[in-house]
């Protein structure tokens, strides 16, 4: 917990989908924040009956095939519940033993140990509600780069903004917040940019891991804050991946806000040629991904997920006849 | 002469099934334009959305694209009366007359049909195809422009087009009896080597007598034909064009003089012509600059097509797309360049792409309908864009048929033995063999 008001920043979350939104992780991350002593407001952009609309076949279509009914029918109650423990603390998992959920980043700073989740364990309240009911300040705009979206934000004064499922941010948001913006990428950075990171990583083999970084006006092309490895089991299934991205990407950006508020945060620049822009996975191509995550190809891995840097990740060489595959 | 190797039907037994009668083609059409008029009110991101299908259903759905797509290019050989293949289906017009050029790159197409599918008539009919086509050669080695209903032109782009066809026709006579078509091959070699200018373009005897960039298609051929028959001077020509149409590209990737005519703007279908040559001329030559000449190009326009679902049908020369058409013929093609790039490169990023743009065309291809619709690829989308309005050319469906048939050839070392079909494999390097 941060003891020390000087410590305490006003942090913006941006997020989108206001009527559908109730993940979890994003609630547990405010909890964690208002714990840590800072001051939380929420931006929602897409706020249309549209946008949700479109967000909803996109997921439909998708090769997860996910469907969350909420972005259709918004006065639906329930969602798509992933089950996570009742509480939950940094470093341990889900049977609360200490295993590789430690924060990346190293830091003085004392993180909460433990942090109140939300009460509801089968179905979960939209983030705004949620957001609402502890009364904090929750605005919606059809656009978080939108005049009026950003005339909001100026007012609210942030130090931080935390990009949690936002849409694409463009330049005047950014510049907004004294201290800039973090973003969780679900991919370990610079290697994979871009979407279906994680997928990506499980197609070419690589260790699957949660970025932290500043947020610039490229796409996932900002100052590296951490690379945290997740901490994959053998018999994991394509939704327990994503679990754990959830789970990581809440534990490190806590850590990452509480290493930014102690001034003890270490950045790492990119380089593009480190890297590739990845776009979303073809069906075809996922399958061979799942079946690699099925292979459990992380557990003979000879780079331990512990040692993962940015400096050790490197973008994969593929071809049809020496690739993945073989 | 034509070939007399093998037993070649009467003209009277190939002549065709009846022309489509006027009211199924109205229908047709109405069909297909009223189609086209819904998907363009809907929204761009609902009009092509993606199945939801295991590996097992996309392996299953590409064979039976490839199966519906050559019988789409046997039906446009047997509308004829001369062997060729149709120019195409015109939704107003009905079935056009025979097209030299895209009859000549036909043939390796329905080769590798032929081999995945185990069918051996298609050979058969390649074989009446490049029979035909020796049998129109002009007499100075070259091939006409247009199709075989206008005045005989000769025409450096169709030449270049039809040698591939007789290269391949060729190297599957493997009894060694075969002469014909490498000589007619050569007489074509002659005639393009013969008007080419000093800085290595094609301006007499091309297209308007202007210089255009996607000639390059015509140097690939020649450095196949300098492999085929081991004379440099084919293989010096076809290096000076492609060293030419380096020239005359911008640092963002796009190519002066690649028009078909003065005044317009280039369209993704001869882009796409310069890219996949290109390449291919870069693994003849073993010279990376033309491989990086169409990366630069080819990874714009998968950028664009990732980000936004769609390529423009015509590109301005900082790629901008003023029209509201996509050239489907066009994406086709440049969807072969990223599996080719993938292949070499070895970046799977150009094989997600190719997937992405084979589920979008899949969507456009209609799988019922009259005999010129069901199984063939519009020119644009919709029907009746700037790209061959209202048609379903027959060089749309080669492209195609090549697309998947690469597409499978590639997902083969990516797919799990036990949950797709046996392949049959294709013959390697057949791009340049």
């Amino acid at each position: 917990m941060i003891d020390t008001t000087d410590d305490a920043m006003r942090i913006g979350i941006v997020s989108r989908f206001p009527l559908a939104e109730a993940t979890r992780w994003k609630q547990e991350l405010i909890t964690g924040l208002i714990n840590d002593g800072h001051e939380v407001f929420l931006v929602f952009g897409k706020r249309s009956p549209v946008d949700h609309a479109k967000e909803a076949v996109r997921r439909a279509t998708s090769h997860k095939g996910s469907r969350d009914i909420r972005l259709l029918m918004p006065w639906k109650s329930k969602s798509r519940a992933i089950s996570s423990p009742e509480t939950y603390s940094h470093g341990t998992d889900s049977q609360g033993t200490d295993s590789h959920r430690k924060a990346p980043v190293a830091s003085a700073h004392e993180v909460p140990q433990s942090v109140e989740k939300p009460k509801e364990s089968s179905k979960t309240k939209r983030l705004a509600t949620f957001a609402k009911e502890r009364k904090l300040v929750v605005q919606s705009f059809p656009s978080v780069n939108s005049s009026a979206a950003l005339t909001f934000v100026t007012e609210q004064k942030p130090d931080l903004l935390i990009l949690a499922g936002a849409e694409i941010v463009r330049s005047p948001l950014l510049t907004i917040p004294q201290l800039g913006a973090l973003n969780p990428h679900y991919g370990p950075l610079p290697a994979f940019r871009g979407m279906s990171a994680q997928e990506w990583c499980l197609f070419s083999k690589i260790q699957p891991a949660v970025t932290i970084h500043f947020v610039t006006t490229g796409i996932d092309t900002g100052d590296i804050v951490s690379v945290t490895p997740l901490p994959l089991r053998p018999t994991d299934s394509w939704v327990d991946v994503r679990q754990h991205c959830q789970d990581v990407a809440r534990d490190a950006l806590l850590s990452a806000v509480s290493a930014i508020a102690t001034e003890t945060v270490t950045t790492k620049k990119q380089s593009l040629s480190d890297g590739s822009q990845y776009f979303s996975m073809h069906p075809r191509l996922m399958h061979r991904a799942k079946r690699n995550l099925e292979s459990g190809y992380w557990l003979a891995s000879a780079v331990s997920p512990h040692t993962l840097s940015p400096q050790t990740l490197s973008p994969p060489t593929l071809s049809p006849k020496d690739g993945p595959h073989t | 002469m034509p070939s007399v190797l093998h037993v070649e039907p009467p003209i009277s037994a190939v002549q065709t099934r009846p022309e489509t009668g006027l009211v199924e083609r109205s229908l047709g059409t109405i069909s297909v334009v009223g189609s086209d008029f819904v998907k363009t009110l809907l929204p761009k991101w609902m009009r092509y959305p993606v199945p939801m299908m295991s590996e097992m259903e996309f392996a299953g759905r590409s064979d039976e694209r490839i199966k519906l797509s050559v019988d789409w290019i046997c039906r446009s050989q047997d509308a004829t009366s001369d062997n060729g293949s149709s120019k195409g289906h015109h939704l107003l017009k009905g079935t056009m007359a025979s097209y030299p050029e895209t009859t000549g790159y036909i043939i390796p197409t329905l080769y590798d049909a032929s081999t995945y599918l185990g069918d051996p008539t298609l050979r058969n009919r390649c074989l009446r195809m490049a029979d035909w086509l020796v049998a129109i050669q002009l007499d100075n080695g070259a091939f006409q422009g247009g199709a075989v209903d206008l005045p005989p032109v000769p025409t450096v782009f169709n030449t270049g087009q039809i040698i591939f066809g007789l290269l391949r026709a060729h190297a599957e006579s493997d009894d060694g009896s075969d002469g014909n078509y490498l000589a007619a091959a050569k007489r074509a070699g002659d005639f393009l080597v013969n008007v080419q200018d000093a800085d290595g373009a094609w301006r007499r005897h091309d297209y308007l007598d202007i210089p255009h960039v996607y000639s390059v298609r015509v140097a690939w051929s020649l450095l196949l034909l300098a492999r085929a028959t081991g004379d440099e001077r084919y293989f010096e020509s076809g290096v000076a064009n492609m060293n030419w149409a380096l020239t005359q590209q911008q640092p963002n990737g796009w190519f002066a003089n690649n028009n078909f005519k003065p005044g317009e703007l280039p369209n993704t279908h001869g882009i796409a012509y310069v890219t996949q040559s290109l390449v291919e001329g870069g693994v003849l030559t073993g010279d990376e600059r033309y491989i990086e000449s169409a990366k630069n190009v080819a990874d714009r326009l998968l950028r664009r097509f990732e980000m936004r679902g769609r390529i423009g049908g015509v590109h301005t020369n900082d790629w901008k797309s003023p029209k509201s058409h996509t050239c489907v013929t066009g994406n086709i093609q440049l969807a072969i360049t990223w599996l080719r790039l993938h292949q070499i490169r070895g970046d799977v990023q150009y094989l997600n792409a190719a997937l992405r743009m084979v589920d979008q065309v899949c969507e456009i291809q209609r799988t019922t309908g009259p005999a010129g619709i069901a199984g063939g690829i519009p020119g644009s989308m919709p029907t009746w864009g700037g790209y061959a309005p209202l048609q379903y050319p027959n060089w749309a469906v080669k492209f195609w048929l090549d697309l998947l048939l690469l597409t499978e050839d590639v997902m083969a070392d990516y797919s799990d033995a036990s949950a797709t079909p046996a392949r049959r494999p294709l013959p390697h390097d057949r791009y340049n063999g």
